[in-house]
């Protein structure tokens, strides 16, 4: 479970100060899906990077599954990203050089995984989602789908609770799109935390519920299907709440 | 992450730059097979210098004037001459040979012919202990020296310029330094040392008492003696010691060395020798390390988003630190290995065609295999520790 409480975010740059988020609370239950929307700018991605374990509040607390995240060294949130979180990126980040099995490999390589085991539950996973016999494909020789499909593989072989997916479909046209978002919709149904990251209301509405940040503050929250209904200029008359 | 396993991505990763990797290499395969080469070089001149040196004998001692303090307070210290010599003979029961040295150029000519050529002035101590090395004739006795006869003794090398194979060069007239000298004997030819002709083939002996015309001192620059045997090395550097002072003062200083201690001392030197030529090939190590440094910060800079999707998935510092470092190593120990390949192979080069006698010993090896592991390590782990402290999401979002 995520209890995000005030969670402030200032970057420093030396002249001046930054705030990317300026108090936000949040709450996902496990096995939730829910959408962080927002337009870009509006400090999304600095939540998501916070709940992703990658980046620590600069004020305000973020408790994982009951453990107070902000304490955490270095490397307890490598430890942490590498065990109870998966992320889907807009543009995938595979390791260009290594083949799809590798690719998804990586995560139990460094959770310590045996070699042969490792080989099977990253082939397993690529099973999973469809690409199992790409498995010795490149990165460059898969088209857009299948490569953030490989980048969903990787998230799922460590068996994570929670996958972060930073606008997954970003870089994919409409039918891959729909697709990724179908299989994320799959392993919600099967239990893992989902979190998506979109400004696309379209995609966000397929979550349980959704939670709208604009300059660093959450400024609306809803169930998703809510969403389905309103266009993006629409959604900019919810401020002020 | 294991070690194998580090090591194996450390090599996959090299290997996807082969070009690069490779002339990176190149520079430690260089710099290493420079410390090994000129290691050899001094380490094959020191076994030369030791080998000829303790081929003198165990029994030998030195005597010098202390040109050292000379040199320190600048006043003239005490000279020896022949007649410190010949007090030695008659008041050191231990020795069994006493000889006097003083060296100068003179020019020896007959006919036409005419050479520049190192003499060495010397006295009766030569008949014993050249004896072996005497080709034809006889060596000086004590009445040529006292009564200073007109004789020389030539080496091999220069009685075959002068008077050929066929013609003897016993009894011959020679001009030295414009003076008729009769030539008495001629030493046997040494042959050819490292640096060409044997210098000891070109030179002449003259008795000591001639010096004082030809050099323009009657100092004798050192005089060599043999004990009776090694045991007596001891008590004969006593009675030395105790002869000068009763000629010389109390005060008199003289350098009375076995050739034990100027063995010791020789090797110190040469030894220093080497690690200075190891130094002057460590200069080139050092330049290939710098070309690895270089090399991983290019790295570590175009895969900065590699190391982002790294820590993403959870890849810790040290995971991160030990993957560039153990490619830099890598680089170093690969290279390493190929430069004590080619070092040993440039050493057998040089002894080849230089005719020096290198010698690769097993601690210019470690001390080649120990400078490449710490090149990797010194040159590999501020890129390495570069790469480790990447934040992820600024990693993840580098172009």
């Amino acid at each position: 479970m995520i209890v995000v409480q005030d969670v402030e975010k200032i970057y420093d740059t030396g002249k001046v100060q930054v705030a990317a988020l300026r108090g936000v609370s949040l709450e996902v239950e496990s096995g939730e899906s829910m959408a962080i929307i927002g337009p870009s700018g509006s400090g999304k991605s600095t939540l998501m990077n916070i709940v992703g374990c990658l980046d620590r509040p600069t004020s305000g607390s973020y408790l994982l599954d009951g453990r107070l995240v902000n304490e955490l060294s270095d490397d307890e949130l490598a430890e942490v990203r590498n065990k109870k979180i998966g992320f889907v990126f807009q543009t995938f980040n595979l390791l260009p050089r290594a083949t799809a099995l590798e690719n998804v490999e990586l995560p139990l390589v460094y959770s310590g995984v045996q070699s042969a085991v490792r080989r099977e539950r990253a082939l397993s996973a690529l099973e999973r989602v469809g690409l199992g016999e790409r498995a010795d494909h490149r990165p460059n020789e898969l088209s857009g789908g299948q490569a953030q499909r490989v980048a969903i593989a990787r998230a799922l072989v460590t068996e994570p609770s929670i996958i972060l997916a930073d606008e997954p479909t970003g870089n994919l046209d409409t039918k891959s799109g729909l697709e990724i978002i179908g299989m994320l919709k799959k392993l919600h149904e099967q239990g893992i935390t989902i979190i998506l990251v979109t400004h696309n209301p379209e995609i966000a509405s397929k979550t349980d519920r959704f939670v709208e940040i604009r300059d660093g503050l959450i400024v609306r929250e809803g169930k998703g299907t809510d969403l389905g209904k309103r266009t993006d200029t629409q959604e900019g008359k919810g401020e002020g709440i | 992450m294991s070690f194998y396993e580090c090591m194996k991505l450390a090599l996959s990763s090299l290997k996807t730059s082969k070009l690069r990797s490779a002339l990176t290499l190149l520079g430690i395969v260089i710099g290493i097979a420079s410390v090994i080469s000129m290691m050899s070089i001094g380490e094959g001149g020191r076994r030369l210098v030791t080998m000829e040196l303790s081929g003198l004998g165990a029994n030998l001692i030195f005597v010098q004037p202390d040109y050292a303090r000379e040199a320190m307070s600048g006043g003239r210290t005490d000279s020896l001459t022949y007649e410190d010599a010949q007090a030695m003979r008659k008041g050191c029961p231990a020795l069994a040979t006493v000889s006097v040295s003083q060296m100068g150029m003179v020019a020896v000519k007959y006919g036409k012919d005419r050479y520049n050529v190192s003499a060495t002035f010397t006295d009766e101590g030569l008949a014993s202990t050249q004896e072996a090395g005497l080709k034809e004739g006889r060596l000086f006795t004590e009445l040529d020296v006292r009564m200073q006869r007109w004789v020389t003794i030539i080496g091999g090398g220069l009685a075959n310029r002068l008077f050929g194979k066929e013609e003897s060069a016993i009894g011959a007239k020679v001009k030295v330094n414009g003076q008729n000298f009769a030539v008495i004997g001629v030493m046997k030819e040494q042959g050819r040392t490292m640096f060409g002709e044997n210098p000891a083939d070109m030179s002449a002996y003259i008795p000591i008492t001639h010096s004082r015309r030809m050099t323009g001192s009657d100092d004798v620059a050192y005089i060599s003696c043999e004990a009776q045997d090694v045991k007596q090395v001891k008590e004969a550097m006593d009675q030395i010691k105790g002869v000068l002072a009763q000629r010389h003062g109390k005060d008199s200083s003289f350098n009375v060395m076995s050739s034990a201690s100027i063995l010791e001392t020789t090797e110190t030197i040469t030894r220093i020798f080497t690690v200075i030529l190891g130094g002057i090939g460590g200069i080139s190590l050092l330049v290939g390390g710098i070309g690895v440094m270089n090399i991983m910060l290019v790295s570590v800079t175009e895969r900065t988003r590699e190391v982002g999707i790294r820590k993403a998935v959870g890849a810790k510092k040290g995971d991160i630190l030990r993957q560039f470092l153990f490619e830099a190593i890598a680089l170093c120990l690969v290279g390493g290995a190929m430069g004590i390949i080619l070092g040993w192979a440039g050493a057998s080069l040089i002894a080849k065609i230089a005719k020096w006698p290198t010698y690769v010993s097993l601690f210019s090896i470690t001390v080649a295999v120990i400078s490449a592991s710490f090149a990797g390590v010194a040159f590999g782990v501020y890129p390495a520790y570069k790469a480790a402290n990447l934040d992820p999401i600024e990693a993840l979002r580098y172009e």
